[in-house]
């Protein structure tokens, strides 16, 4: 008798996830409450959750099981967005619901916390299967695995996977550090490093895009591409954030870990198979192939910037230096743009450009890839105004706050004469596949759940993408900076235009 | 008999997007678009219930959204085409603009039906997918508008509702040996209940009782057995790959019991019924053939066949 299910369709069966316990250090915090459980409600609604199901929170703040569902039920109702909190799902999720109190560097938790997983095991039929989820300060993570390899919680009848989210080290060296720590107790394919954004449909579409379309992939290279420009602009402040991303920064922040992973995406070549290692195998080694920058390349290559206080629609928005919790001669970049070369044979000399800041015009993450122009501009006297050369073709790659794909291309104007004028070929999610839209955190759970590592990041892409900006951040710790360079509601510091126009390129206006 | 112009019909579409558009100007909505991913014909009785199938391809739209053609057929009566066309909008959430759906109503007698394949071939939106939903077993057995004609990607029946359900299940098998992607919503229905079924048997002390199992018992409420009992017998007979006894039971609640020899019986009890947007949404997102389907059909046809006797 084959070990396989003969009763499984997976045509037609949602992904069945195992039965596992889910437990949740930080389970208090922000994360949690604005992301985590409201996702696990969403798939319990959908019946994709599986009867053998329990989440166990920690955090240091004393609650009873029933304050803490009284607290996420609070949180699912306040965040779901975009429906109401139906009660009867919420009560399904809420009796699998449970909390143990306490401080992560107490050896006694992880006692108290084995303790209420093995009644969750015996009373839920969980397998022994068990999710970490490390939803705490990065400084916590090295004390939580330590202590949940002392308390012998790594291994069990069941898996054992560990989640941590980014930021994975601040360098380098403490990215290096940090993996030493927690592959002392688990090992790399149980350790799962979140980056949201590879959970983001569009993101996962960029590889449908490009390894299922016959057309685009032949164009997909140094011949044809010009250069590609990625953008995660906000258009808000800090939010509450000044301590961490005091620290952090922009390149930290969203350059070395979302934007690389995005680029990684957009540059790889076609994997073998769409298996987890063979897609984590390319994008890790597109991330190896980023030409490191010399030092003395950062500043013709890299452009740090700070907002400074402006006017914005009616309103005084502070400057950096001015927000809650920031030092008044802090030297944190909010805005960081950088040009990569990725030193391959599909890539040679297309240079990358990567933005990212805060208080920028507007919310958007968008990649656009720039197509060479036409090779003669044939219809130039008719458009002096319009060259070919100014508006060549351009493949957009919408990640947020709208999902879709779009193609820009020359037209000709209706009436008399050759004028052309760009024109839009849109794909938006919504319109093609309507409402229907899992958020990154449930696609990510269900893939932790059922051991599928395909949208995580392995330890040699961390290390990666870091070694790409150590550069960068090594020149701008010496560095003494003139901020603020930019004012709240600007596309950050004229830098950064000087940065693309000596390549002959100037920045999109997403 | 009013004729009917696909040309005609198609220019009512585009001033019908004109002015919504314009309408969206003047109104506070941000402009409206027109969401198209399939063609969705529905062959229905003239006496239908029309409001249910509007609320139906409401529901869909919000997932398939689609460019709807509802032919209703007036029996017995002298040869008639009439049409309207109009639209049907939302605004998702946190969206400024609308999202709309088109629908092209068309009255037919049913001498009419034989003049009506060119037409609907003309409406189909250009270059998507056409799924053809046959709420009218007539009109789905009718020479005069076969299925072949409308080059579809899915046929959708119901076989519950069939008159004769064992005969239909039979001539749905030989449409899809005939290559015909059919879909029948009695076999929808079954998704959660055989989901149900396939969990059970993912412990893998469960399925080491495979081999052991001789026999299924399905139960079905009514005395007549519906299309879904037969479809799930054939299911688990094809799944174990060999043949084992089967056996159906009229009783007050669905349900599915595995027995065999040194075993407790495995009893599985059905599910609630899904709506039918609930079923279409389920096969609208499988264009094509779908293999499990078809080998359940051709054990169901021969299983219903044999229980009538």
């Amino acid at each position: 008798m084959s070990q396989e299910n003969p009763f499984q369709d997976p045509l037609r069966f949602e992904r069945g996830v195992p039965p596992c316990a889910v437990v949740i250090f930080g389970a208090n915090g922000d994360l949690a409450r604005r992301k985590l459980i409201p996702a696990l409600y969403r798939l319990a609604g959908q019946r994709l959750l599986p009867p053998g199901f329990a989440v166990l929170g920690n955090s240091r703040t004393p609650l009873s099981d029933e304050a803490f569902r009284d607290k996420m039920r609070e949180s699912v109702a306040g965040f779901l967005e975009d429906t109401p909190l139906e009660e009867e799902v919420w009560g399904v999720l809420a009796k699998a619901l449970f909390y143990v109190p306490g401080d992560v560097h107490d050896p006694e938790l992880y006692a108290r916390l084995a303790g209420k997983l093995g009644e969750i095991e015996t009373s839920f039929q969980t397998g022994g299967n068990v999710l970490f989820y490390l939803a705490t300060q990065p400084s916590q993570y090295t004390p939580i695995a330590q202590g949940i390899g002392a308390a012998g919680l790594a291994r069990g009848a069941g898996w054992r996977r560990l989640i941590i989210e980014k930021p994975f080290g601040h360098d380098l060296a403490s990215a290096r550090e940090l993996n030493r720590e927690l592959q002392r107790v688990f090992d790399e394919p149980s350790i799962l490093r979140i980056d949201h954004y590879l959970g983001k449909e569009t993101v996962q579409n960029i590889l449908a895009f490009r390894f299922s379309n016959g057309i685009f992939e032949p164009l997909w290279n140094r011949r044809y591409v010009n250069h590609v420009q990625i953008t995660a602009a906000e258009s808000i402040g800090l939010e509450g954030r000044g301590a961490y991303y005091q620290e952090a920064g922009a390149l930290r922040d969203m350059i070395q870990s979302h934007l690389l992973q995005v680029m990684a995406t957009i540059g790889m070549e076609p994997p073998a198979s769409y298996e987890a290692e063979a897609v984590r195998d390319e994008r890790a080694k597109l991330l190896r192939s980023i030409r490191i920058m010399k030092p003395e390349h950062v500043p013709h290559d890299a452009v740090a910037g700070q907002y400074g206080p402006a006017s914005v629609g009616g309103e005084e928005a502070p400057g950096f230096r001015q927000e809650p919790g920031v030092a008044p001669d802090s030297e944190t970049d909010t805005y960081a743009a950088a040009t990569f070369f990725i030193d391959n044979w599909r890539w040679a000399g297309v240079p990358f450009y990567i933005r990212t800041g805060k208080r920028l015009p507007r919310r958007v993450t968008d990649a656009a890839i720039h197509f060479n122009a036409a090779p003669l501009a044939l219809f130039a006297a008719h458009n002096p105004q319009c060259p070919s050369q100014l508006t060549p073709n351009l493949l957009i790659v919408r990640v947020q706050p709208e999902q879709g794909v779009s193609l820009r291309f020359l037209s000709k104007q209706p009436g008399v004469g050759m004028t052309l004028r760009p024109v839009s070929m849109d794909f938006n999610y919504g319109e093609s596949f309507g409402s229907r839209q899992s958020w990154d955190y449930e696609t990510l759970l269900v893939d932790a759940m059922l051991g599928d590592s395909t949208l995580y990041i392995r330890q040699d892409a961390v290390e990666a993408s870091w070694a790409a900006v150590q550069p960068i951040l090594d020149v701008w710790s010496n560095q003494r900076f003139d901020f603020p360079n930019y004012a709240a509601g600007t596309w950050g510091p004229k830098a950064a235009d000087e940065m693309l126009a000596r390549c002959g390129h100037a920045w999109r206006n997403p | 008999m009013t004729a009917l112009h696909s040309d005609q019909i198609l220019e009512e579409l585009r001033e019908l997007w004109a002015s919504l558009g314009k309408a969206a100007e003047q109104g506070d909505s941000h402009g409206v678009v027109r969401a198209c991913a399939l063609t969705l014909i529905v062959f229905a009785e003239e006496t239908d219930d029309v409001v249910s199938i509007g609320e139906t391809l409401a529901e869909l739209m919000h997932e398939h959204p689609h460019r709807a053609i509802v032919v209703r057929v007036r029996r017995d009566a002298p040869p008639l085409l009439e049409h309207r066309v109009l639209a049907q909008c939302w605004m998702p959430f946190g969206r400024r603009q609308q999202l709309c759906c088109e629908r092209i109503e068309i009255l037919a007698a049913e001498a009419s039906l034989p003049d009506l394949a060119p037409i609907l071939l003309a409406l189909r939106a250009p270059d998507l997918p056409v799924v053809l939903w046959y709420r009218s077993e007539r009109v789905f057995e009718s020479p005069a508008l076969p299925a072949t004609a409308l080059a579809a990607h899915k046929i959708v029946v119901d076989a519950a509702s069939a008159g004769d359900p064992p005969a239909m299940l039979r001539r749905l098998a030989e449409a899809t040996a005939a290559g015909l992607p059919i879909a029948d919503l009695s076999w929808t229905r079954l998704t959660r209940w055989r989901e149900i079924v396939a969990q059970v048997f993912e412990n893998p002390a469960s399925r080491a009782l495979l081999p052991r199992i001789g026999e299924v018992r399905v139960f079905h409420p009514g005395e007549r057995i519906p299309p879904e009992a037969c479809y799930l017998a054939a299911w688990v007979l094809d799944a174990l790959g060999r043949e084992i006894d089967v056996g159906f039971e009229a009783a007050a609640q669905d349900g599915i019991e595995f027995r065999g020899t040194g075993i407790q019986p495995v009893h599985v009890a059905g599910c609630p019924r899904a709506s039918d947007s609930a079923l279409l949404r389920e096969e609208l997102a499988i264009l094509g053939r779908d293999p499990v389907y078809d080998r359940a059909l051709r054990l169901a046809a021969r299983i219903a066949g044999r229980e009538r006797g």
